[in-house]
């Protein structure tokens, strides 16, 4: 895995997002700063409409903060274009969402592929082996060549993982991966993440999971777009 | 693009493949008709330019007034070949005559061209199909291949006709001619016979028509200015009559390199070629509105593609790709059935002139037409839905509900109108997801525009023909038309008729060839060697007509009883003869061969043959007057 040459992998300095919308101006992101060093495994959470899914958007440039600045893993995402956010998130991120995501016309392990196209990262040559390897690790591997509609949630979810992991990204984003899961899986999914996170790798994860406390070194508290509470659970930022 | 985009294409073209198939149909179908109906005209035009240019046609035909003998008019063709202009000349005749077939008389006349049996068939010539070659032996004659059905003659009759010097001529058919410079026999329900001098009483018949080939200067192949071809022939025509001392009755000088009929053909293929354009835009209108719908329901997955590393321009190539292979299956598709209907459409209209095609195959570059049309007009039309697909965000695609992101103006008219209690609230859901979509709103309200308009025009040109024909029976109040051999007092036509059982009404109409003054007050004429194509003839109306209907004013108003001086112009001889001329405007008519001053009191449309041969109508005073 590439490690980093920065200290800090996500700085956030009083960054803003409004909505404008018929009724009014919604402040989702209230003059927030934030700073994750490289390694850590950051819990966001708050209530539904707290601005947790639109700071994750933010560092994951999906959204663009109405003022103040978001670098993330070393760039200033808001003097990226759309197509130089597409390919910095290519190269340095994993994204999993809550709804899987899985582009249903193609099977599993070439889900799993399709980042590696993209960011071409990997050579033509190992990519397939490579995303093989990828789902032995997320425990779907005798599901790769089928279609996502057949597989159960919780493979989904796997596989979306698999998938964000395919150009070894330094930076894991998920909004809410167990959203959808039963308690079992769920948990499967938030050792997995722990996992990786064991590796180096610097996760960021969405949630509204009580037990997540046990596994993260940090918990980020929102309240109206603002941190309210930075909590660092335990003492494990990985070296 | 990435094998795996190769694969998300393949299986989602699979997936959704009933609508990619009809988008397929959609486009080969309009790509069909109107390739068909290009093919068609390339190779009508083609093969009708061909044809007609085999029988190097004369630029002009000088008439004279009297016929000559045929060793004076082969001296003075040798002496116009020097001249100016011309590169080639030849004197011919050619005289109408009923015929008799073994001894029975047919309705149908015979049109007999005759040339020297020395004439070395440079020009104005035509092809001996069977049994022979130019010159007949005496008595002998070869008969036009269309004529032979239509005059009930085959090869080894004997036919007999009329000569111009009233003596008649007893000739055995010996060969069948093929000449694509006349209008098919059928069409114009006349035989056509040709013969040499030799074969019509006393052996040697004489020729009252020069005939030049005229080149533009420093070139040796016939000239496709006819302004040039006129001033050359005028030259010749004062040239006859100052060396000579022969009278020019007509400067005859067709369209050059154009078959009487190609107007038809193209006149046809046109509109056919514009119905066609309008059913391919239909076709792509209808596929660039399902395309959007496929790009539309995309949006989540481009979403997906966008947040693992996909950039706009990857996305857009595989949509692009999309849009590419149904153009091009599309286009195979069409390659082939628009062969075969140009195939059936060129056999068809050639028949119609008369031609007998070498190559029914297109020109090369309307297949780059078709093949480019095929190719690029879906990409073209479905290229704003592709670029708005291509650059859509992950957070457009997270928003993406299937509703517009704007609410535009009809929303607004929408939202007041829900305010009304007793609106059906099924109807204003109806209304809303009408237009929720902006785009695919107005390309379906395009597409369906688009189909109401290629009905509506269909349905117009079908009532236009419809009226046409229906204006031209209300004007024609008569059942029979006579022609007379030459003129006669009409008191004692009527008298005459007036004792035959069942005849109601007659009246009399004079009718007298005429042209436009040329160079040297000698008229000229857009004639063809037909003697009717082209031609302009002008008729005087009886002052008291109950039986003659004024046809459609365009400009100006109708004749007056007894004015002087005072013609009427008929579209035909407007748009040909006299270019530009307007109500109020003089013309200078050739009629009894006198140069005269008309004044143009209007102008008139008129169908059928009168719409099709120029005819200037004047009342029946000026006419004497002018006419002495």
């Amino acid at each position: 895995m590439e490690v980093p040459i920065v200290e800090i992998a996500i700085e956030v300095s009083g960054a803003v997002k409004a909505y404008p919308l018929s009724a009014g101006e919604v402040i989702a992101v209230d003059h927030l700063s934030l700073e994750i060093a490289n390694g850590e495994f950051v819990a966001i959470v708050g209530r539904s409409g707290s601005g947790k899914t639109t700071l994750l958007n933010l560092l994951a440039g999906i959204d663009r903060p109405t003022s103040g600045t978001v670098r993330v893993v070393g760039a200033d995402l808001g003097s990226l274009s759309e197509s130089g956010l597409s390919s910095w998130r290519g190269r340095n991120v994993g994204l999993v969402f809550q709804f899987f995501q899985l582009l249903p016309t193609l099977t599993v392990v070439e889900n799993v592929m399709l980042p590696m196209d993209f960011a071409r990262k990997i050579p033509v040559g190992d990519r397939r082996d490579r995303a093989q390897q990828l789902l032995e690790r997320v425990g779907i591997a005798d599901q790769a060549d089928k279609l996502p509609a057949t597989l159960s949630g919780g493979q989904q979810q796997r596989a979306a993982i698999a998938r964000a992991l395919a150009n070894d990204p330094p930076l894991l984003l998920a909004d809410e991966p167990t959203g959808n899961l039963d308690s079992v899986t769920s948990g499967a999914v938030l050792e997995l993440f722990a996992d990786l996170n064991a590796e180096g790798r610097t996760v960021v994860v969405v949630t509204h999971e009580r037990d997540i406390r046990s596994i993260v070194g940090r918990e980020v508290t929102l309240t109206d777009g603002r941190v309210v509470e930075d909590e660092r659970v335990s003492a494990e930022v990985s070296e | 693009m990435s094998n795996l985009m190769l694969v998300k294409l393949r299986r989602d073209l699979r997936a959704s493949w009933s609508r990619f198939a009809l988008m397929v149909v959609a486009i080969a179908v309009s790509l069909t008709v109107f390739g068909g109906v290009l093919f068609a005209w390339s190779a009508t035009g083609r093969e009708t330019s061909n044809a007609y240019t085999s029988t190097e046609p004369a630029s002009a035909t000088i008439l004279l007034d009297r016929a000559i003998d045929a060793r004076q008019m082969s001296g003075i063709t040798a002496e116009a070949r020097k001249r100016p202009g011309v590169i080639e000349a030849t004197g011919r005749t050619q005289f109408d005559s009923d015929i008799q077939v073994n001894g029975q008389s047919r309705d149908i006349p015979l049109q007999v061209f005759v040339a020297a049996p020395d004439d070395p068939m440079r020009m104005a010539k035509f092809d001996v199909q069977r049994e022979g070659s130019w010159p007949p032996r005496p008595g002998e004659i070869f008969v036009g291949g269309d004529s032979l059905t239509l005059l009930d003659v085959a090869v080894g009759d004997t036919v007999s006709v009329e000569t111009p010097s009233g003596e008649p001529a007893r000739l055995r058919v010996a060969g069948l001619v093929y000449d694509p410079s006349l209008s098919p026999a059928f069409q114009e329900q006349r035989g056509h016979g040709y013969v040499s001098t030799a074969s019509l009483p006393g052996g040697q018949a004489p020729l009252d028509q020069l005939k030049i080939q005229v080149a533009d200067p420093g070139q040796n192949v016939p000239s496709r200015d006819r302004d040039r071809i006129v001033a050359v022939a005028g030259d010749a025509g004062e040239w006859l009559q100052r060396e000579y001392g022969l009278t020019v009755r007509e400067i005859q000088v067709p369209e050059p390199y154009a078959h009487p009929h190609q107007w038809q053909a193209d006149a046809l293929l046109l509109s056919l070629l514009a119905g066609g354009a309008a059913a391919l835009l239909l076709g792509t209108i209808l596929v660039a509105n399902m395309l959007n719908n496929v790009f539309t329901q995309q949006i989540p997955q481009i979403g997906i593609m966008k947040a693992i590393g996909a950039g706009s321009g990857c996305i857009g190539r595989l949509y692009l790709a999309m849009t590419l292979l149904v153009a091009v299956a599309a286009t195979l598709l069409a390659l082939a059935p628009a062969i075969v209907l140009a195939r059936g459409l060129v056999g068809q209209i050639l028949g119609m002139l008369g031609i007998e095609p070498i190559s029914l195959g297109p020109a090369w570059w309307t297949y780059v037409v078709v093949v480019a049309l095929g190719l690029l007009l879906p990409p073209l039309m479905a290229l704003i839905p592709l670029v708005r697909a291509s650059r859509t965000t992950v957070r457009a695609a997270i928003d993406y509900r299937g509703l517009g992101s704007k609410s535009g103006a009809a929303s607004g008219v929408l939202a007041r109108l829900s305010r009304i209690r007793r609106l059906d609230r099924g109807l204003l859901m109806a209304l809303r997801n009408t237009i929720r979509r902006p785009a695919r709103f107005l390309l379906s309200v395009g597409l369906l525009a688009n189909a109401g308009a290629v009905f509506v025009a269909g349905m117009s040109l079908s009532s236009g023909v419809e009226a046409v024909a229906e204006e031209q029976k209300q004007q024609r109040t008569w059942d029979v038309d006579v022609q007379l051999a030459s003129p006669a007092p009409i008191d004692e036509v009527t008298t005459i008729l007036g004792q035959v059982p069942e005849i109601s009404r007659v009246e009399g109409l004079n009718v007298t060839q005429s042209g436009v003054a040329g160079p040297g007050q000698i008229p000229l004429t857009h004639t063809y060697p037909d003697q009717g194509h082209g031609s302009v003839s002008v008729t005087a109306i009886p002052t008291d007509t109950t039986m003659f209907t004024p046809p459609k004013q365009l400009e100006g108003r109708w004749l007056k009883s007894g004015e002087t001086g005072a013609v009427v112009l008929n579209q035909i001889t407007r748009n040909n003869t006299v270019p530009g001329v307007q109500a109020g405007d003089t013309v200078q008519l050739i009629v009894g061969g006198k140069p005269t001053s008309w004044r143009v009191v209007g102008i008139v449309e008129e169908g059928g043959v009168a719409g099709c041969t120029p005819q200037p109508r004047v009342s029946p005073t000026p006419w004497a007057s002018r006419s002495g």
